[in-house]
């Protein structure tokens, strides 16, 4: 029994739909079989009864004359009659004392009826239905009816009527209906079954799919048949379905990259698509700015909603800032619950905004956005649909948490390798500066040698023509080696500076003066400077500052030729001092300009590529500034920043 | 007849010594400071030999070798550099350089090649 009972709670519910339809049908079938063969029996019965008794009571009254006269051969006759039907068993007079008086059967005549049915059938004194059957089964209704002769009774008359016809005639009919029954129940069944089948169909659909999403394939699409509430059920599953799917694909989506802009695009895109919406915006907001930027709008007719900035006391944006809950606006532009601003009132009358919703989007109960969604038609929002936005804006939360934080890991990343870069760099400058300073140092000395010989041979020189000129070569050679040893050691070994106060206007003319007296100097080069006449001493080396001056001037000479203007200002910038450097030069390429301070970097066949190197290095270590600027065909301005000495200013 | 040496380097101290000494060996020698200036020089006569510097601004070594090539097919060109790669010294010999010399050249050993050089030209 438990066992049967556990079987039908695991049944499906096709077999537990079928089974009750098919007990069910059996029992009132079987209900009104007993029913129906229990009034067809009575009806049949009913007849036999009315029949015999008429029969046994014509049987009697016709016996009546017999019986006075004593007349056997009438009763006989009478009995003879009756007896002609096949289904009267017998039939007979018994007189008060039991004598058989006539019978069917000739020899029962004379012998005495005791039986128990004769008995009954004498003392009765109405007519009397007895039911019995025959040894050998036949079922027999035995009627009997009083013979009266002036209200004496002077016989009994019996018939006895078998009932196996009318008997045999119910279980026929019994058996005709079980059968048709039996077909009728069967088809049933079976139609049931179709049924239930057909019904419970779209349930089994339903469980299979619900079977296949729960094991994570959320593509499967129930097929929506049939009608009424498994129509209903079978769309509202898809409905869950896809927004199960939307805010699983969303969030995957959304942490499928790390580029803030890819994941606000893709938010917008989704709240548009969960929503069936028309127009999404996204404005993130920025904690150190506290202001949200609308910074992707999907949907809209023209661009100008972007770069949108929400005021936190304005618009349905401004009242989600401060309360930091969803907010629903049927028609927003009617709507005076909403503090309005004309900015935000002629876009969405420009967009065709009707109604809107603007959610939250929040991190730890902090807001990190705005998700705002609205529609061009009058279609509302429902609590399922902000429900979904909201629930879509906290993974939007996590992705645009992680793509920033993956932004400024970026940065700090690119500064670290900016920065290792720049000490791989430093390192192997100081290396190489090392290295030529340290050649440049052996050198020295033999070019110390050659240079005090060359001098004391012109002196005294006695050469004329080509062999004076070859000194002379000579000479200047080793002027110039001996610039670019000096280059190498100021570079490699740069020496800390003696800081004096120095008479810039003075140190710019001496060093003018040198270079002109240089074979490298054009002398067709125009030389004008503009000093401030109140510019205070620099604090600075002299020495270094020369070279500085030197390394600019003989650059701008050289870039600019046989002609050519050279111009050198000063003047004072608070506790500065700009020195300008400028020519009418070729310039320098935009691409040569980022480079020009890099060491060795030259685009001169004869240099070091290190004038400029030294040059900024200098500078820097006056903790001054060195600016260039530049244009092909016009000319180059170099522009210093130097302290002014504080003691003597 | 002598034969005749153009000299193009931008470097007038190495221009100059180089031409005194070519001349001291008997060769006729014209200088030139520049690749254009030496061009000019080619259109309006016959050298024998040219020597010219690699590096030199705006135009270089190549383009000499070029140039010359475009107006005296004929000419012979020694290309000189302080510079000396393998891969200058093929590009060289690819645009028709005769020979290439390192600087600082030996005295001897670069008379000893233009002699040979000038063999066929008869002095």
């Amino acid at each position: 029994m438990h066992r049967l009972r556990r079987w039908y709670e695991d049944a499906s519910l096709q077999t537990k739909f079928a089974l009750q339809v098919v007990i069910s049908t059996k029992l009132l079938f079987a209900v009104l079989l007993a029913l129906v063969l229990y009034l067809q029996r009575q009806a049949v019965l009913s007849n036999v009864e009315d029949a015999g008794f008429q029969l046994v009571k014509v049987f009697a009254r016709s016996s009546v004359q017999a019986v006075v006269a004593d007349d056997y051969l009438v009763m006989q006759h009478v009995v003879n009659g009756i007896s002609g039907e096949r289904r009267i068993l017998y039939a007979m007079l018994l007189d008060e004392n039991g004598r058989v008086l006539v019978h069917t059967r000739v020899n029962e005549r004379g012998k005495i009826a005791d039986d128990t049915l004769s008995t009954g059938a004498i003392r009765s004194r109405a007519s009397l239905l007895q039911r019995y059957s025959t040894p050998d089964g036949v079922p027999v209704y035995d009627f009997s009816a009083p013979v009266y002769v002036l209200d004496q009774r002077r016989a009994t008359a019996r018939v006895g009527i078998s009932i196996q016809k009318e008997l045999a005639e119910i279980a026929r009919t019994r058996n005709y209906i079980i059968l048709v029954g039996v077909v009728v129940l069967t088809i049933g069944s079976v139609w049931a079954t179709y049924q239930a089948r057909r019904i419970t169909r779209p349930v089994g659909t339903l469980v299979r799919g619900t079977n296949e999403i729960a094991r994570g394939n959320l593509d499967y699409h129930i097929p929506v048949n049939g009608g009424g509430e498994l129509r209903q059920l079978a769309s509202a599953f898809n409905r869950m379905t896809k927004s199960v799917q939307a805010l699983i694909e969303t969030s995957r989506q959304l942490s499928s990259t790390l580029d803030l802009d890819a994941v606000l695009r893709s938010v917008a895109a989704y709240a548009l698509e969960l929503v069936k919406a028309d127009i999404a915006a996204i404005a993130p907001y920025d904690r150190d700015k506290q202001e949200a930027r609308v910074k992707v709008v999907l949907g809209g007719r023209s661009a100008e909603v972007g770069d949108l900035v929400i005021d936190p006391e304005r618009g349905m944006g401004g009242a989600v800032l401060r309360r930091k809950t969803p907010l629903i606006s049927a028609n927003y532009l009617d709507d005076q619950s909403i503090v309005h601003d004309p900015r935000y009132d002629a876009i969405c009358r420009a967009e065709g905004v009707v109604s809107a919703v603007a959610v939250p989007i929040t991190l730890r109960e902090e807001i990190v956005g705005l998700l705002w969604v609205a529609y061009r038609t009058a279609k509302t929002f429902s609590p399922e649909d902000v429900d979904l936005l909201e629930r879509m804006a906290r993974q939007a939360a996590i992705a645009m948490e992680n793509a920033r934080l993956y932004q400024e890991l970026k940065a700090s990343n690119a500064e670290i390798v900016a920065a290792q870069e720049q000490l791989v760099h430093q390192t192997r400058m100081a290396a190489i500066g090392e290295i030529s300073a340290a050649v440049a140092h052996e050198a020295r000395n033999p070019l110390g040698a050659i240079s005090n010989c060359v001098q004391m041979l012109r002196a005294n020189s006695t050469l004329t023509g080509e062999d004076d000129e070859l000194l002379k070569i000579v000479h200047t050679e080793t002027q110039r080696l001996n610039e670019i040893v000096s280059d190498f050691l100021a570079f490699g070994r740069p020496k800390p500076p003696q800081f004096q106060p120095v008479e810039i206007h003075e140190l710019v003319e001496t060093t003018l003066a040198l270079l002109r007296r240089d074979d490298r100097w054009p002398t067709a080069i125009t030389v004008i400077t503009k000093f401030d006449p109140v510019l205070p001493m620099l604090h600075a080396d002299r020495d270094q500052l020369r070279q500085v001056l030197w390394n600019l001037f003989l650059n701008a000479a050289q870039a600019m030729g046989d002609n050519g203007e050279l111009r050198v200002e000063t003047s004072s910038r608070g506790d500065m001092a700009e020195i300008l450097v400028q020519d009418t030069g070729p310039g320098i390429t935009s691409s040569h300009l980022p480079r020009i301070f890099e060491p060795f970097f030259t685009t001169r066949a004869g240099g070091t590529g290190l004038g400029l190197a030294i040059v900024r290095r200098i500078v820097e270590e006056h903790s001054g500034q060195i600016r260039v600027d530049s244009e092909t065909g016009v000319g180059t301005c170099f522009v210093l920043t130097l302290p002014i000495d504080q003691r003597t200013a | 007849m002598t034969p005749k040496i153009l000299v193009v380097d931008d470097e007038p101290g190495v221009r100059r010594s180089l031409a005194i000494m070519l001349r001291r060996d008997g060769y006729q020698v014209i200088e030139a400071g520049s690749v254009a200036e030496a061009v000019g020089r080619l259109k309006g006569e016959t050298f024998n030999l040219v020597i010219g510097d690699l590096r030199m601004e705006p135009l270089n070594g190549v383009d000499l070798l070029t140039l010359a090539r475009r107006y005296r097919p004929q000419c012979r060109v020694i290309i000189v550099t302080a510079f000396g790669s393998p891969e200058a010294r093929a590009e060289c010999l690819e645009c028709g350089a005769v020979d290439f010399l390192e600087k600082p050249l030996d005295a001897g050993e670069l008379q000893t090649r233009i002699q040979r050089l000038l063999a066929g030209d008869g002095r």
